[in-house]
Order: structure tokens, then C-alpha cells, then sequence
């Protein structure tokens, strides 16, 4: 009998904490927003690509001095 | 301030979409941002995306909810953004016009020039609470989480860099950091309130930002001994010394307790070939220099006020337009300032001569070029004869501004400084009850007074400052009775002998 209410109450706890964070993990699956602004790997690929894509920025060459 | 990886200023933190770290995060990134955020492909994501969504008009994101806050007691936040001197830079664009060219074309050209050169330096409510400022190329502070308060060093000092944070951390060669931050760990919000931040809030702009009426103040938190106090105000201890009596509405505080600090000369804009923008500065100085209070309002009274050098100069704008700032002699170049390297002791406070006398700490003619002149005509300070010349009505100028502390004569609580003699050198001499450094003992008393006199290096009529004449004199005292007790000795026991 002990046993069981203990797995009863590990599925309750397992339960509470699936659905406590469910509302965020359905909102960052309907949202690309934030799929991918929060992913390290996408916006690392993607930083990359946008930065290989630019063309090469000049630096100011003759500015001097404290701005 | 190191720069931030592409995919770092972007990264947005999971704890944002945590209610309990960060309500904002519970509002929809298109609400804000705009774009699309059903589209997979970022370039479809992005298409119409507001990068900050604050700037220039915040009411329709900020403002749904911070047009009042209540917590914090300001009356407005979003409400003052069109009086905020952070968004619109509304006093630098007046100096600047007041120095330009009326042409109509001349000004356009200017106008696109600042456009290009000086206006991308301003901020925003996400500038500040959630991104650098895009004048050091964005990116998350903290992964897009809210700062109610601005980090210093990856905004205030960003931008705020090379006079500011240089001056209060300390980091100008030489030049010790502001005792407020060295000692008492201040950092720019314990001055620089978020309701100063938030906008001025006053019907007129102001001609510049020390007319804003909510800027911070230094008799915010110093006070006079026995001035009025606002209740529930925390102040620091009162400003007792007399010097304060004597200079307060006269002098800046900053002229007695700032040290030297950056000045900075002839800045230069325009396009290299491949049209990226430039500036060009000539080398930035250390100095300081008290010049006349241009513009003396109610507020600021002082006539005498630290002033700092801008980077101002005749060909500016040469790249775009030529002759844009015919009218460069409407505004000095030598500005108003307030360094942030503030010490109790510094070397123009040491004493009074370390400043009264002292032409070299004193804007003059010699200081500026000849297109400069006119300029700063109403700043230069009129060099005063030196003291002994000024105080030549003394029988021994030298000797007394050399032995008389000046606060003796100077002392505030007289209704006018000390100029008789008699008020000093009689036997009911002034300097016994008002002179600043007067020993706590009565002078006519029976013990040795001239130690504490000595040793204070004050000159009172009727003192010696000769130790060596007290000991011989005391010697005499004693060998005197010394010599009569032995001869009356010996005379009672010769005669007992007899």
C-alpha cells in the first residue's frame, strides 16, 4: 500500500511540473520568434549566414580621436 | 566594454518567457516587434520587424502600461519621452544652430550631416532597459530581460565614455576616481534619478540640460548646517566649513572640488571614399580651467563656474557644406561643465591662495584661438591683482597673507572682512573670540599659551614664537630662586654655627 501512494504521489509531482512549464513550451513551439531566438545552434547558423551574406563593412578608415 | 558575437545580441534568454522573472515576456514578440512569426524562413520572420520598437515613440508598446508608475511615485515615464533630452538631444541641435548658417540649404546640409554624424547618438526605453544603445551596436544587456535599472557599464558608459566614465572611475592618468564612487561605491543612479531620465517634463525646452529642473543637484544630499531640510530626504553630513558660507551663489562647486578633466578640440566630419561616415578630433587635453557663468539663471547664480573645452571648430561640417557655422562666435566654446571627478581636497582648494591669485587656473584670451575670441567673450574671468597688491593697504601685505590664516579676517559670521588694524592689534583684539583658529583657552590666563599659537603659525600681537626665549626664561625663574634659597641656606647655617 506504501509503495503505491508513494508512485501516486511521484506521478502527481511529475504531473504538477509537466503542466506548470506546458504553457511555455506551447507557446515557443507556435512562435518562431522565440524557437529560434532562443536556440543557440539556429541563431548561431543563421548569425553566420546573415554575416557571410553582408557584404565586407569598411571600417571608418580616417577616423581619429575621442568621439 | 567588449563587443558582442551577432548571435549574442539576439539570444534571448528562456527565463524571459518566465512570468515570475519577467512579465514582459508574457506579451507576444510580434505585439512589440511586429514581423511574422509564423513563418519558419527569417527573412519572411522579419519582413516589417521593428528592431526597437521604443524609438522614436513609445506610447503604443511602453506606454500601454508605463504611461504612470505608481511604485515608483513618478508622475509620468512613457508621458515625458518627448521631453526626454536622451531621445531628442533637443539643447545639443539648439547650440548648433545657434552657431549655423541661416541659409535654408546650408541648413539642410547640416541637418543631414548631424543626421548622419551625431544624431544616432541618442537612446530610447529598450536602449536603455533592454539593449545597448545602437550607437555601440546594440545587443541584449541580459538576454532581452528588463533592467529597471540600466547597467553603467553597458549603458551609461557606452555612451557616456570618454569625459564621464573616464573622470568618475578614475581612469584619466593621475586623476584619482570621484570620491563619491571610491568612497561611498555611488554609481550614476544614486544621482541621476529615473525620473531625471524619463524627461524634464516642462512645457519649454530647456536652452540646455542644466535648465531641466529635475537634473540631479549636489544640495540634493549636501546641505548647509542649519538650512532647511526636506523631510524624509537623506543627506550627508552638513557642509560646515566656513568656505562654503563664503562661496555659496559665488563659485560652482565644482570649481573648488573638481579636479582636472578632459578637454576636447576640433572635430571634423565627413565620408572616406567608400562613404563610410568619419570623424576626425585633434588630441583631447587635460585641464582645468574657471571661467564666468555665461548664463546665470535663478537656478545657477554662480559667477564663477568650471567650464570644459567642445569639440566645436569653425570647419565642422567643411566635408558637406562650407561656411555652415558662420555665426560660430554666438556660443562659447568653452561650455558650461560639471566634471564627474569630484574630491574634498584638490589642489585649487588647498588654500585660499591656491586659487585666489592663481591666473593660471582662470580662462583668459591666451587660452583659445583667435576664432575663439568673441566666442567666449562673456567667459573669460578678468585676471585680479595678487594678493599682496590687493591687500596693500596693510602695513606688511606679505607678512600677513603669509601668517594670518585668511578666514581670520575673512570669517564669515563678520557682516565685512577685517580691514582696520585696531580690530586686531589692541588688547581687546577681535582675534580673541572670532578668529577661526583662536585657542579654546583664555589668552590671560596664568598657563603657557604660546604652544597652540606656535604650532598654528597664527600672528598675534603680543605673542612669542621664539621656544628658545621661553626656556631661557623659565631657566632664569629657577636658578633666580634656586640661588636665593642655597644663599639662605647657607647663610641660617653659617650663622647657627657662630
Amino acid at each position: 500500500m506504501r509503495s503505491v501512494s508513494k508512485l501516486f504521489l511521484m506521478v502527481v509531482a511529475v504531473f504538477v511540473f509537466v503542466l506548470s512549464h506546458s504553457a511555455m513550451v506551447v507557446g515557443a513551439e507556435e512562435s518562431s520568434c522565440v524557437s529560434c531566438h532562443t536556440s543557440f545552434k539556429k541563431l548561431l547558423e543563421i548569425t553566420r549566414d546573415i554575416e557571410a551574406a553582408k557584404p565586407a563593412e569598411e571600417e571608418p578608415a580616417e577616423s581619429e580621436g575621442e568621439g | 566594454m567588449a563587443p558582442l558575437e551577432p548571435y549574442e545580441k539576439v539570444m534571448v534568454d528562456t527565463d524571459f518567457l518566465d512570468e515570475d522573472e519577467d512579465a514582459h515576456g508574457q506579451i507576444s514578440c510580434e505585439k512589440c516587434h511586429g514581423g511574422n512569426p509564423e513563418s519558419s524562413d527569417y527573412k519572411a520572420a522579419h519582413e516589417g520587424m521593428v528592431k526597437d520598437p521604443t524609438y522614436p515613440d513609445p506610447s503604443k508598446t511602453c506606454g500601454e502600461c508605463h504611461a504612470m508608475d505608481e511604485e515608483s511615485g513618478h508622475p509620468e515615464i512613457t508621458g515625458k519621452n518627448n521631453t526626454n533630452l536622451h531621445v531628442t538631444l533637443a539643447p545639443f541641435k539648439t547650440k548648433i544652430y545657434l552657431r549655423a548658417n541661416s541659409d535654408p540649404c546650408v541648413r539642410d546640409k547640416i541637418d543631414s550631416a548631424m543626421g548622419t554624424h551625431c544624431s544616432a547618438c541618442h537612446s530610447s526605453c529598450g536602449q536603455c532597459h533592454v539593449s545597448r544603445p545602437e550607437s555601440v551596436e546594440g545587443g541584449f544587456i541580459e538576454g532581452h530581460l528588463f533592467q529597471k535599472t540600466p547597467p553603467v557599464d553597458t549603458n551609461c558608459t557606452s555612451c557616456h565614455g570618454s569625459r564621464v566614465e573616464n573622470e568618475f572611475l578614475g581612469k584619466n592618468e593621475g586623476i584619482p576616481a570621484d570620491v563619491h564612487h571610491m568612497k561611498e561605491g555611488m554609481a550614476c543612479k544614486e544621482c541621476h534619478t529615473g525620473d531625471e531620465m524619463h524627461g524634464h517634463g516642462m512645457d519649454k525646452e530647456p536652452f540646455d540640460r542644466y535648465e531641466v529642473e529635475n537634473r540631479a543637484k549636489c544640495e540634493d544630499c549636501h546641505r548647509m548646517a542649519g538650512s532647511e531640510k526636506t523631510e524624509g530626504a537623506e543627506y550627508a553630513a552638513d557642509l560646515v566649513h566656513p568656505s562654503h558660507a563664503i562661496h555659496q551663489g559665488k563659485v560652482s562647486c565644482q570649481v573648488c572640488h573638481s579636479m582636472p578633466y578632459k578637454n576636447c578640440y576640433s572635430c571634423h566630419v565627413g565620408r572616406d571614399k567608400s562613404g563610410t561616415p568619419y570623424f576626425k578630433t585633434e588630441p583631447s587635453t587635460i585641464d582645468f580651467k574657471i571661467g564666468l557663468n555665461p548664463r546665470t539663471t535663478e537656478d545657477r547664480p554662480e559667477k564663477y563656474v568650471t567650464v570644459r573645452h567642445i569639440p566645436i571648430s569653425p570647419g565642422l561640417f567643411d566635408f558637406y557644406v562650407k561656411d555652415a557655422l558662420t555665426d560660430i562666435e554666438k556660443a562659447p566654446s568653452w561650455k558650461f561643465a560639471t566634471p564627474h571627478n569630484i574630491q574634498l581636497t584638490t589642489p585649487q582648494n588647498e588654500s585660499c591662495l591656491s586659487c585666489h591669485g592663481n591666473n593660471t587656473l582662470f580662462l583668459t584670451k591666451n587660452d583659445v584661438d583667435s576664432w575663439e575670441v568673441e566666442a567666449n567673450k562673456d567667459v573669460f574671468a578678468p585676471l585680479m591683482p595678487s594678493p599682496p597688491v590687493r591687500h596693500n593697504w596693510l602695513e606688511q601685505p606679505e607678512l600677513h597673507l603669509k601668517k594670518v590664516d585668511c578666514l581670520t579676517c575673512h570669517n564669515p559670521q563678520l557682516q565685512s572682512p577685517i580691514k582696520d588694524c585696531q580690530q586686531c592689534h589692541a588688547k581687546d583684539s577681535i582675534l580673541m573670540t572670532t578668529a577661526e583658529e583662536a585657542p579654546e583657552y583664555s589668552l590671560t590666563n596664568w598657563s603657557f599659551t604660546n604652544k597652540e599659537l606656535i604650532e598654528k603659525g597664527n600672528y598675534v600681537v603680543g605673542s612669542n614664537r621664539i621656544p628658545a626665549l621661553d626656556l631661557i626664561g623659565i631657566l632664569l625663574i629657577i636658578l633666580t630662586f634656586a640661588g636665593c634659597t642655597i644663599h639662605g641656606a647657607l647663610r641660617f647655617i653659617t650663622r647657627r654655627r657662630k
